[in-house]
Protein backbone atom coordinates (compact mmCIF):
# COMPACT_ATOMS: atom_id res chain seq x y z
CA UNK A 1 0.00 0.00 0.00
CA UNK A 2 1.22 3.38 -1.23
CA UNK A 3 0.41 5.44 1.70
CA UNK A 4 3.12 8.69 2.33
CA UNK A 5 4.56 10.41 -0.39
CA UNK A 6 7.38 11.76 2.11
CA UNK A 7 9.58 9.75 3.56
CA UNK A 8 9.11 9.36 7.60
CA UNK A 9 12.10 8.23 9.54
CA UNK A 10 11.62 4.17 9.73
CA UNK A 11 13.10 3.73 6.40
CA UNK A 12 15.33 1.18 7.26
CA UNK A 13 19.11 0.87 4.92
CA UNK A 14 20.56 -2.09 3.79
CA UNK A 15 17.18 -4.24 5.13
CA UNK A 16 16.05 -6.15 2.25
CA UNK A 17 13.06 -8.83 1.76
CA UNK A 18 14.18 -12.04 1.15
CA UNK A 19 12.44 -14.84 -0.56
CA UNK A 20 13.86 -18.54 -1.60
CA UNK A 21 13.38 -19.05 -5.41
CA UNK A 22 15.18 -22.52 -7.22
CA UNK A 23 16.85 -22.82 -3.71
CA UNK A 24 18.37 -19.31 -3.57
CA UNK A 25 17.99 -17.08 -1.25
CA UNK A 26 17.22 -13.81 -3.23
CA UNK A 27 16.04 -10.29 -2.29
CA UNK A 28 13.22 -9.66 -3.95
CA UNK A 29 12.94 -5.87 -3.47
CA UNK A 30 16.00 -5.59 -6.43
CA UNK A 31 14.73 -7.88 -8.14
CA UNK A 32 11.28 -6.25 -8.61
CA UNK A 33 12.84 -2.95 -8.78
CA UNK A 34 15.29 -3.97 -11.51
CA UNK A 35 12.52 -5.86 -13.47
CA UNK A 36 10.68 -2.75 -13.30
CA UNK A 37 14.33 -0.91 -14.53
CA UNK A 38 14.14 -3.82 -17.22
CA UNK A 39 10.91 -3.17 -18.22
CA UNK A 40 11.67 0.48 -18.86
CA UNK A 41 14.24 -0.16 -21.17
CA UNK A 42 12.70 -2.88 -23.37
CA UNK A 43 9.76 -0.77 -23.51
CA UNK A 44 12.24 2.10 -24.82
CA UNK A 45 13.91 -0.01 -26.78
CA UNK A 46 11.03 -1.60 -28.52
CA UNK A 47 9.16 1.48 -29.36
CA UNK A 48 12.81 2.31 -31.19
CA UNK A 49 12.18 -0.97 -33.10
CA UNK A 50 8.67 0.19 -33.59
CA UNK A 51 9.37 3.64 -35.64
CA UNK A 52 12.92 3.48 -36.34
CA UNK A 53 13.57 5.85 -39.43
CA UNK A 54 16.35 6.77 -41.54
CA UNK A 55 15.24 9.33 -44.12
CA UNK A 56 12.02 10.78 -42.07
CA UNK A 57 11.86 13.25 -38.43
CA UNK A 58 12.73 10.55 -35.67
CA UNK A 59 11.23 10.46 -32.87
CA UNK A 60 11.92 11.55 -29.19
CA UNK A 61 13.24 7.56 -28.46
CA UNK A 62 15.32 7.41 -31.27
CA UNK A 63 17.21 10.84 -30.68
CA UNK A 64 17.65 9.28 -27.09
CA UNK A 65 18.75 6.04 -28.25
CA UNK A 66 21.31 7.91 -30.83
CA UNK A 67 22.82 9.80 -28.47
CA UNK A 68 23.76 7.28 -26.68
CA UNK A 69 24.96 5.30 -29.48
CA UNK A 70 26.91 8.05 -30.93
CA UNK A 71 28.69 9.01 -27.62
CA UNK A 72 29.28 5.35 -26.71
CA UNK A 73 30.61 4.45 -30.39
CA UNK A 74 33.02 7.42 -29.97
CA UNK A 75 33.59 6.81 -27.07
CA UNK A 76 34.57 3.21 -27.73
CA UNK A 77 36.33 4.93 -31.09
CA UNK A 78 38.94 6.42 -29.77
CA UNK A 79 39.83 3.95 -27.00
CA UNK A 80 39.96 0.56 -28.96
CA UNK A 81 38.31 0.78 -32.19
CA UNK A 82 34.71 -0.77 -33.15
CA UNK A 83 36.14 -4.04 -34.76
CA UNK A 84 38.39 -5.01 -31.83
CA UNK A 85 35.35 -6.56 -29.83
CA UNK A 86 31.79 -5.36 -31.82
CA UNK A 87 29.78 -6.18 -28.70
CA UNK A 88 31.24 -3.53 -26.73
CA UNK A 89 29.20 -1.16 -28.13
CA UNK A 90 25.79 -3.10 -27.21
CA UNK A 91 27.11 -4.05 -23.88
CA UNK A 92 28.05 -0.54 -22.62
CA UNK A 93 25.35 0.82 -24.30
CA UNK A 94 23.08 -1.19 -22.44
CA UNK A 95 25.12 -0.71 -18.90
CA UNK A 96 24.57 2.88 -19.25
CA UNK A 97 20.62 2.66 -20.05
CA UNK A 98 20.25 0.31 -17.91
CA UNK A 99 21.91 1.62 -14.55
CA UNK A 100 20.84 4.97 -15.69
CA UNK A 101 17.17 3.84 -15.81
CA UNK A 102 17.79 2.08 -12.56
CA UNK A 103 19.25 4.77 -10.28
CA UNK A 104 16.74 7.20 -11.52
CA UNK A 105 13.33 4.78 -10.68
CA UNK A 106 14.84 5.15 -6.88
CA UNK A 107 13.67 8.93 -6.95
CA UNK A 108 9.70 8.13 -6.85
CA UNK A 109 8.79 8.87 -3.20
CA UNK A 110 7.22 5.59 -3.44
CA UNK A 111 6.70 3.86 0.06
CA UNK A 112 4.19 1.22 1.28
CA UNK A 113 3.82 -0.65 5.18
CA UNK A 114 4.82 -3.99 5.73
CA UNK A 115 2.61 -6.29 7.50
CA UNK A 116 4.84 -5.83 10.72
CA UNK A 117 3.90 -2.45 10.27
CA UNK A 118 7.62 -0.77 8.72
CA UNK A 119 7.31 1.84 6.05
CA UNK A 120 9.67 0.41 3.48
CA UNK A 121 10.69 2.08 -0.05
CA UNK A 122 8.02 0.66 -2.74
CA UNK A 123 11.50 0.95 -5.44
CA UNK A 124 14.66 0.92 -3.79
CA UNK A 125 17.55 2.00 -6.05
CA UNK A 126 18.88 -1.71 -7.41
CA UNK A 127 22.60 -0.44 -7.23
CA UNK A 128 22.28 -0.32 -3.54
CA UNK A 129 22.22 -3.79 -3.34
CA UNK A 130 25.49 -5.71 -3.88
CA UNK A 131 24.25 -8.46 -5.87
CA UNK A 132 23.22 -6.16 -9.05
CA UNK A 133 26.42 -4.04 -8.80
CA UNK A 134 28.47 -7.44 -8.68
CA UNK A 135 26.41 -8.90 -11.14
CA UNK A 136 26.80 -5.96 -13.42
CA UNK A 137 30.78 -5.62 -13.27
CA UNK A 138 31.51 -9.20 -12.61
CA UNK A 139 29.79 -9.87 -15.96
CA UNK A 140 32.31 -7.20 -17.77
CA UNK A 141 35.15 -8.44 -16.04
CA UNK A 142 34.42 -11.73 -17.77
CA UNK A 143 33.78 -10.21 -20.73
CA UNK A 144 37.16 -7.87 -21.34
CA UNK A 145 39.42 -10.69 -20.21
CA UNK A 146 37.18 -13.29 -23.01
CA UNK A 147 38.13 -10.07 -25.52
CA UNK A 148 41.90 -10.10 -24.32
CA UNK A 149 42.32 -13.83 -24.38
CA UNK A 150 41.01 -13.85 -27.77
CA UNK A 151 43.36 -10.51 -29.16
CA UNK A 152 46.42 -11.80 -27.51
CA UNK A 153 45.80 -15.80 -27.32
CA UNK A 154 45.52 -18.28 -24.38
CA UNK A 155 49.32 -18.24 -23.15
CA UNK A 156 50.09 -14.40 -24.22
CA UNK A 157 46.92 -12.64 -22.74
CA UNK A 158 47.89 -13.88 -19.58
CA UNK A 159 51.66 -12.78 -19.63
CA UNK A 160 50.61 -9.28 -21.04
CA UNK A 161 48.20 -9.04 -17.95
CA UNK A 162 50.61 -9.88 -15.64
CA UNK A 163 53.76 -8.43 -17.24
CA UNK A 164 52.09 -5.03 -18.00
CA UNK A 165 54.84 -2.80 -18.84
CA UNK A 166 57.94 -3.81 -16.88
CA UNK A 167 58.02 -7.16 -15.57
CA UNK A 168 58.91 -6.31 -11.82
CA UNK A 169 55.87 -4.11 -11.58
CA UNK A 170 53.61 -7.38 -11.99
CA UNK A 171 52.32 -7.92 -8.85
CA UNK A 172 51.34 -4.42 -9.14
CA UNK A 173 49.58 -5.30 -12.03
CA UNK A 174 48.16 -8.68 -10.25
CA UNK A 175 46.32 -6.33 -7.92
CA UNK A 176 44.96 -3.39 -10.29
CA UNK A 177 43.16 -6.69 -12.13
CA UNK A 178 41.45 -7.85 -9.16
CA UNK A 179 40.64 -4.15 -7.82
CA UNK A 180 38.69 -3.34 -11.57
CA UNK A 181 35.82 -5.42 -10.78
CA UNK A 182 35.82 -4.60 -7.18
CA UNK A 183 36.59 -0.76 -7.45
CA UNK A 184 33.80 -0.99 -10.88
CA UNK A 185 31.29 -2.48 -8.79
CA UNK A 186 31.89 -0.61 -5.30
CA UNK A 187 31.71 2.80 -6.85
CA UNK A 188 28.41 1.99 -8.16
CA UNK A 189 26.94 0.55 -5.05
CA UNK A 190 28.49 3.43 -2.68
CA UNK A 191 27.10 6.32 -4.51
CA UNK A 192 23.61 4.62 -4.84
CA UNK A 193 23.48 3.35 -1.00
CA UNK A 194 24.87 6.69 -0.10
CA UNK A 195 21.77 8.45 -1.57
CA UNK A 196 19.44 5.57 0.25
CA UNK A 197 21.02 6.53 3.56
CA UNK A 198 21.08 10.23 2.82
CA UNK A 199 17.14 10.09 2.13
CA UNK A 200 17.19 7.98 5.77
CA UNK A 201 19.10 10.57 7.02
CA UNK A 202 16.63 13.42 5.59
CA UNK A 203 14.12 11.50 6.71
CA UNK A 204 14.84 12.21 10.97
CA UNK A 205 14.41 16.20 9.92
CA UNK A 206 11.30 17.22 10.88
CA UNK A 207 8.72 17.23 8.47
CA UNK A 208 7.93 20.61 8.07
CA UNK A 209 12.12 21.23 7.07
CA UNK A 210 12.26 17.64 5.13
CA UNK A 211 10.88 18.40 1.54
CA UNK A 212 13.26 21.24 1.52
CA UNK A 213 16.65 19.10 1.94
CA UNK A 214 14.77 15.75 0.45
CA UNK A 215 13.94 17.47 -2.65
CA UNK A 216 17.72 19.00 -3.28
CA UNK A 217 18.88 15.63 -2.35
CA UNK A 218 16.86 13.42 -4.88
CA UNK A 219 17.41 16.85 -7.80
CA UNK A 220 21.01 15.52 -7.23
CA UNK A 221 20.79 11.97 -6.88
CA UNK A 222 19.40 12.29 -10.39
CA UNK A 223 22.62 13.41 -11.38
CA UNK A 224 24.66 11.15 -9.33
CA UNK A 225 22.80 8.53 -11.06
CA UNK A 226 23.78 9.85 -14.17
CA UNK A 227 27.33 9.98 -13.60
CA UNK A 228 27.45 6.70 -11.98
CA UNK A 229 25.79 5.04 -15.04
CA UNK A 230 28.39 7.18 -17.76
CA UNK A 231 31.21 6.13 -15.03
CA UNK A 232 30.12 2.38 -15.41
CA UNK A 233 29.99 2.25 -19.28
CA UNK A 234 33.35 4.38 -19.60
CA UNK A 235 35.25 2.21 -17.34
CA UNK A 236 33.90 -0.94 -19.08
CA UNK A 237 35.53 0.99 -22.58
CA UNK A 238 38.35 1.58 -21.16
CA UNK A 239 39.00 -1.92 -19.01
CA UNK A 240 38.10 -3.72 -22.87
CA UNK A 241 40.54 -0.94 -24.26
CA UNK A 242 42.62 -2.08 -21.77
CA UNK A 243 42.62 -5.93 -22.59
CA UNK A 244 42.87 -5.50 -26.35
CA UNK A 245 45.72 -3.84 -26.81
CA UNK A 246 49.03 -4.90 -28.03
CA UNK A 247 52.12 -4.15 -26.86
CA UNK A 248 53.04 -2.50 -30.55
CA UNK A 249 49.71 -0.48 -30.27
CA UNK A 250 51.05 1.49 -27.12
CA UNK A 251 50.81 5.56 -28.26
CA UNK B 1 10.31 6.00 15.56
CA UNK B 2 13.36 5.86 18.03
CA UNK B 3 13.83 1.83 17.72
CA UNK B 4 14.03 2.68 13.49
CA UNK B 5 17.82 2.04 12.36
CA UNK B 6 19.21 4.24 10.31
CA UNK B 7 22.55 4.03 9.11
CA UNK B 8 23.83 1.24 7.04
CA UNK B 9 26.49 0.36 9.67
CA UNK B 10 24.13 0.22 12.71
CA UNK B 11 21.53 -2.36 10.57
CA UNK B 12 25.10 -3.94 9.94
CA UNK B 13 26.11 -4.44 13.39
CA UNK B 14 22.69 -5.53 14.55
CA UNK B 15 22.33 -8.54 11.51
CA UNK B 16 25.54 -9.51 12.71
CA UNK B 17 25.00 -9.91 16.10
CA UNK B 18 21.51 -11.73 15.17
CA UNK B 19 22.95 -13.69 13.05
CA UNK B 20 20.59 -12.71 10.17
CA UNK B 21 22.36 -11.96 6.37
CA UNK B 22 25.42 -9.49 5.62
CA UNK B 23 23.63 -7.17 2.76
CA UNK B 24 27.03 -6.77 1.72
CA UNK B 25 27.33 -10.68 1.37
CA UNK B 26 25.93 -11.32 -2.17
CA UNK B 27 23.25 -14.34 -2.63
CA UNK B 28 21.17 -15.91 -5.44
CA UNK B 29 20.02 -12.32 -6.26
CA UNK B 30 22.87 -12.17 -8.46
CA UNK B 31 22.03 -14.68 -10.57
CA UNK B 32 18.47 -13.33 -11.27
CA UNK B 33 19.81 -9.83 -12.00
CA UNK B 34 22.44 -11.48 -14.15
CA UNK B 35 19.64 -13.35 -16.80
CA UNK B 36 17.40 -10.04 -16.52
CA UNK B 37 20.54 -7.85 -17.45
CA UNK B 38 21.63 -10.32 -20.50
CA UNK B 39 18.01 -10.35 -21.75
CA UNK B 40 18.51 -6.38 -21.67
CA UNK B 41 21.54 -6.78 -23.74
CA UNK B 42 20.18 -8.69 -26.01
CA UNK B 43 17.40 -6.58 -26.99
CA UNK B 44 19.59 -3.70 -26.70
CA UNK B 45 22.06 -5.20 -29.47
CA UNK B 46 19.26 -6.75 -31.51
CA UNK B 47 16.77 -4.25 -31.31
CA UNK B 48 18.23 -0.74 -30.29
CA UNK B 49 22.15 -0.71 -31.29
CA UNK B 50 22.03 -2.78 -34.88
CA UNK B 51 19.03 -0.37 -36.17
CA UNK B 52 20.80 2.60 -34.55
CA UNK B 53 24.00 2.27 -35.95
CA UNK B 54 22.30 1.17 -39.32
CA UNK B 55 20.42 3.84 -39.38
CA UNK B 56 23.67 6.16 -38.52
CA UNK B 57 25.37 4.64 -41.38
CA UNK B 58 22.53 5.37 -43.97
CA UNK B 59 22.63 8.89 -42.89
CA UNK B 60 26.13 9.13 -43.31
CA UNK B 61 25.78 7.17 -47.26
CA UNK B 62 22.85 9.95 -47.77
CA UNK B 63 24.66 12.78 -46.66
CA UNK B 64 27.55 11.96 -48.84
CA UNK B 65 25.49 11.01 -51.61
CA UNK B 66 23.68 13.96 -51.37
CA UNK B 67 26.86 15.90 -51.53
CA UNK B 68 27.85 13.76 -54.01
CA UNK B 69 24.41 14.72 -56.22
CA UNK B 70 25.27 18.49 -55.23
CA UNK B 71 28.36 18.26 -57.06
CA UNK B 72 27.38 16.50 -59.89
CA UNK B 73 24.38 18.88 -60.58
CA UNK B 74 26.98 21.54 -60.42
CA UNK B 75 29.12 20.38 -62.48
CA UNK B 76 26.13 19.61 -64.94
CA UNK B 77 25.13 23.17 -64.85
CA UNK B 78 28.52 24.37 -65.59
CA UNK B 79 28.80 22.52 -68.47
CA UNK B 80 25.57 23.02 -69.56
CA UNK B 81 26.58 27.29 -69.41
CA UNK B 82 29.84 26.62 -71.79
CA UNK B 83 27.96 24.71 -73.87
CA UNK B 84 25.20 26.82 -74.30
CA UNK B 85 28.10 29.86 -74.35
CA UNK B 86 29.65 27.66 -77.47
CA UNK B 87 26.37 27.39 -79.08
CA UNK B 88 25.50 31.14 -78.92
CA UNK B 89 28.99 31.97 -80.16
CA UNK B 90 28.59 29.65 -82.95
CA UNK B 91 25.15 30.43 -84.21
CA UNK B 92 26.51 34.47 -83.59
CA UNK B 93 29.15 33.52 -85.89
CA UNK B 94 27.01 31.76 -88.61
CA UNK B 95 24.80 34.51 -88.16
CA UNK B 96 27.31 36.85 -89.23
CA UNK B 97 28.26 34.73 -91.93
CA UNK B 98 25.28 34.12 -93.64
CA UNK B 99 24.79 37.96 -93.13
CA UNK B 100 28.16 38.54 -95.01
CA UNK B 101 27.23 35.94 -97.68
CA UNK B 102 23.07 37.05 -98.72
CA UNK B 103 25.29 41.14 -98.70
CA UNK B 104 27.71 39.54 -101.10
CA UNK B 105 24.76 37.38 -102.99
CA UNK B 106 22.43 40.61 -102.83
CA UNK B 107 25.52 42.77 -104.69
CA UNK B 108 25.89 40.40 -107.04
CA UNK B 109 22.18 39.83 -107.78
CA UNK B 110 22.73 43.90 -108.18
CA UNK B 111 25.42 43.85 -110.54
CA UNK B 112 23.87 41.57 -112.91
CA UNK B 113 20.81 43.07 -113.23
CA UNK B 114 22.68 46.15 -113.68
CA UNK B 115 24.40 44.33 -116.52
CA UNK B 116 21.53 43.22 -117.82
CA UNK B 117 19.82 46.33 -117.69
CA UNK B 118 22.80 48.06 -119.25
CA UNK B 119 23.08 45.39 -121.63
CA UNK B 120 19.67 46.26 -122.95
CA UNK B 121 19.79 50.24 -122.61
CA UNK B 122 23.10 50.00 -124.95
CA UNK B 123 20.62 47.94 -127.25
CA UNK B 124 17.85 49.69 -127.38
CA UNK B 125 20.40 52.65 -127.87
CA UNK B 126 22.11 50.52 -130.80
CA UNK B 127 18.95 49.67 -132.53
CA UNK B 128 17.55 53.37 -131.96
CA UNK B 129 20.48 54.61 -133.67
CA UNK B 130 20.15 52.32 -136.44
CA UNK B 131 16.70 52.66 -136.92
CA UNK B 132 17.54 56.51 -137.04
CA UNK B 133 20.27 56.07 -139.51
CA UNK B 134 17.70 53.58 -141.52
CA UNK B 135 15.38 56.39 -142.06
CA UNK B 136 17.32 59.04 -142.84
CA UNK B 137 18.88 56.61 -145.29
CA UNK B 138 15.68 56.04 -146.58
CA UNK B 139 14.75 59.52 -146.67
CA UNK B 140 18.11 61.33 -147.59
CA UNK B 141 17.44 59.99 -151.44
CA UNK B 142 13.96 61.35 -151.72
CA UNK B 143 14.86 64.61 -150.24
CA UNK B 144 17.67 65.08 -152.54
CA UNK B 145 15.11 63.80 -155.97
CA UNK B 146 13.22 67.00 -154.66
CA UNK B 147 16.06 69.41 -153.78
CA UNK B 148 15.77 70.06 -157.54
CA UNK B 149 12.26 71.10 -158.14
CA UNK B 150 12.22 72.59 -155.11
CA UNK B 151 14.85 74.79 -156.56
CA UNK B 152 13.33 75.99 -159.46
CA UNK B 153 10.22 76.35 -158.16
CA UNK B 154 11.71 78.81 -155.48
CA UNK B 155 13.60 80.26 -158.23
CA UNK B 156 10.79 80.69 -160.17
CA UNK B 157 8.66 82.12 -157.44
CA UNK B 158 11.37 84.94 -156.49
CA UNK B 159 11.73 85.57 -159.95
CA UNK B 160 7.99 85.57 -160.97
CA UNK B 161 7.94 83.26 -163.84
CA UNK B 162 5.89 80.43 -164.04
CA UNK B 163 8.07 77.76 -164.80
CA UNK B 164 5.74 76.05 -167.44
CA UNK B 165 3.06 74.65 -165.26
Amino acid sequence: MVNAILPVSSIEVGHHTTATWLGLTVNTDTIYATLVAAAVTLVLAFILRAKVTSTGVPSGVQLFWEAITVQMRSQVQSSMGLSLAPFVLPLVVSLFVFILVANWISVLPLQYTSADGATLELLKPPASDINFVLALALLVFICYHAAGFRRSGIIGYPIKVTKGHVAFLAPINLVEEIAKPISLSLRLFGNIFAGVIMVGLIALLPTYIMWAPNAIWKTFDLFVGLIQAFIFALLTILYFSQATETQDAHH
Amino acid sequence: MGEAVISGATVLASEAESGTTNFLVPNGTFFFILAIFLVVFGVIAKFVVQPVQKVLDERVRLTAQTALDNRRAAEQDAAAESEFKQELTSARSEAGGIRDRSRAEGRQVADELRAVAGAKVAEEVRQASENLEAQKDGLTPTLNASVESLSVALANRIIGVDGGR
